[in-house]
């Protein structure tokens, strides 16, 4: 039994091996990610919209161990990771990171999040510091506002949007 | 061994996101369904020989205590049924109630024998170069047994 504690180190190597095969192929697993993920979330989002979200992340602060802020307001939560668990323990490894590790958050919450209606920035900040934060917007032009400071500020790389995903389901 | 096992290159503390057994079994399934029986063991083996380095060149070393030490403090950290006896030659991992297919069964995700399957290829990895081998018998459902010994 892999332990679920080393679950992201597992996950590390998958992504490592995929990446050898090409970013595609590293989005199509995000995808069978985000099907999994809207198994256990996307009733609960839909249903609640950002309280619902806010709910999901306040469990996954304590089961996870995350050092994290929530913060609700209106039309906004925004999950702000100050120490990350799963970067964290991919960093403690003796095996080596995949590059492009932390895409896989955005990578599959982005589609569900769109799935549920709403529109997520994401702002990496840094592929080996292990803090990021995460927004979801009820509203595009908010978010669309916050992509673009992001981007000015970070560069493409390190800032993911689902508005692709939210344009995909809409057709 | 007790408190804190210090042969252990990770120690996790702190609560447990059991919901991550279904995303190994995703993974392993997305691996070999995607990629074949060989890309599965690729990842395996990169897992059991990389990730946990210091368990497996002991084990090539003749010396399995990380092994075990792995064995005891994930076992009791995932709340298992379980028995470990170990001898001389090896050591015997009894599994009554596996935490991982149980958590599987209770969140309604068919299909985690695929655990199992993992296990034995994560196995063949720590033990690959060493004189040991692990042999894995599924007993039940949620059950097993792993035996550790030396073969040369």
């Amino acid at each position: 039994m892999i332990p679920s504690d080393h679950f992201v180190k597992f996950y590390n190597e998958i992504f490592k091996y995929l990446e050898k095969k090409g970013p595609e192929e590293l989005d199509r697993y995000y995808a069978r990610v985000a099907d999994r993920q809207a198994y256990f979330t996307l009733d609960a989002f839909r249903r609640d919209g950002l309280k619902g979200m806010y709910d999901y992340w306040s469990r996954i602060k304590v089961e996870e161990n995350c050092d994290m802020d929530l913060v609700l307001t209106d039309g906004c939560l925004e999950v702000r990771m100050n120490v990350c668990p799963s970067l964290s323990k991919v960093l403690d490894n003796d095996a080596a990171p995949c590059r492009v590790y932390c895409d896989h958050c955005p990578g599959w919450c982005g589609r569900v999040i769109a799935q549920a209606g709403h529109f997520m920035v994401y702002d990496i900040v840094s592929r080996t510091e292990p803090k990021c934060v995460l927004y979801i917007y009820s509203d595009r032009a908010r978010a669309e506002a916050k992509y673009a400071e992001l981007v000015a500020l970070r560069g493409e790389d390190l800032v993911k949007s689902n508005f692709a995903c939210v344009e995909e389901g809409a057709r | 061994m007790s408190g804190s096992d210090r042969t252990l290159r990770y120690e996790s503390k702190g609560e447990l996101h059991r919901d991550f057994h279904a995303s190994i079994l995703d993974g392993v399934n997305y691996v070999r369904d995607n990629y074949g029986e060989d890309a599965l063991r690729e990842v395996l083996f990169e897992t059991g020989t990389k990730v946990y380095r210091t368990l497996h060149e002991k084990l090539v070393a003749g010396d399995p205590s990380e092994l075990i030490a792995w064995w005891r403090y994930y076992m009791d950290r995932e709340g298992a049924d379980y028995s470990l006896d170990v001898s001389d030659g090896g050591a015997v991992l009894t599994v009554r109630n596996c935490p991982a297919v149980r958590h599987l069964e209770n969140r309604g995700i068919p299909g985690g024998k695929g655990l199992c399957a993992a296990t034995r290829i994560l196995n063949e990895a720590f033990c690959s170069g060493s004189p040991y081998e692990i042999v894995l018998e599924e007993t039940g459902d949620r059950s097993c047994r792993q035996v550790l010994r030396r073969v040369k």
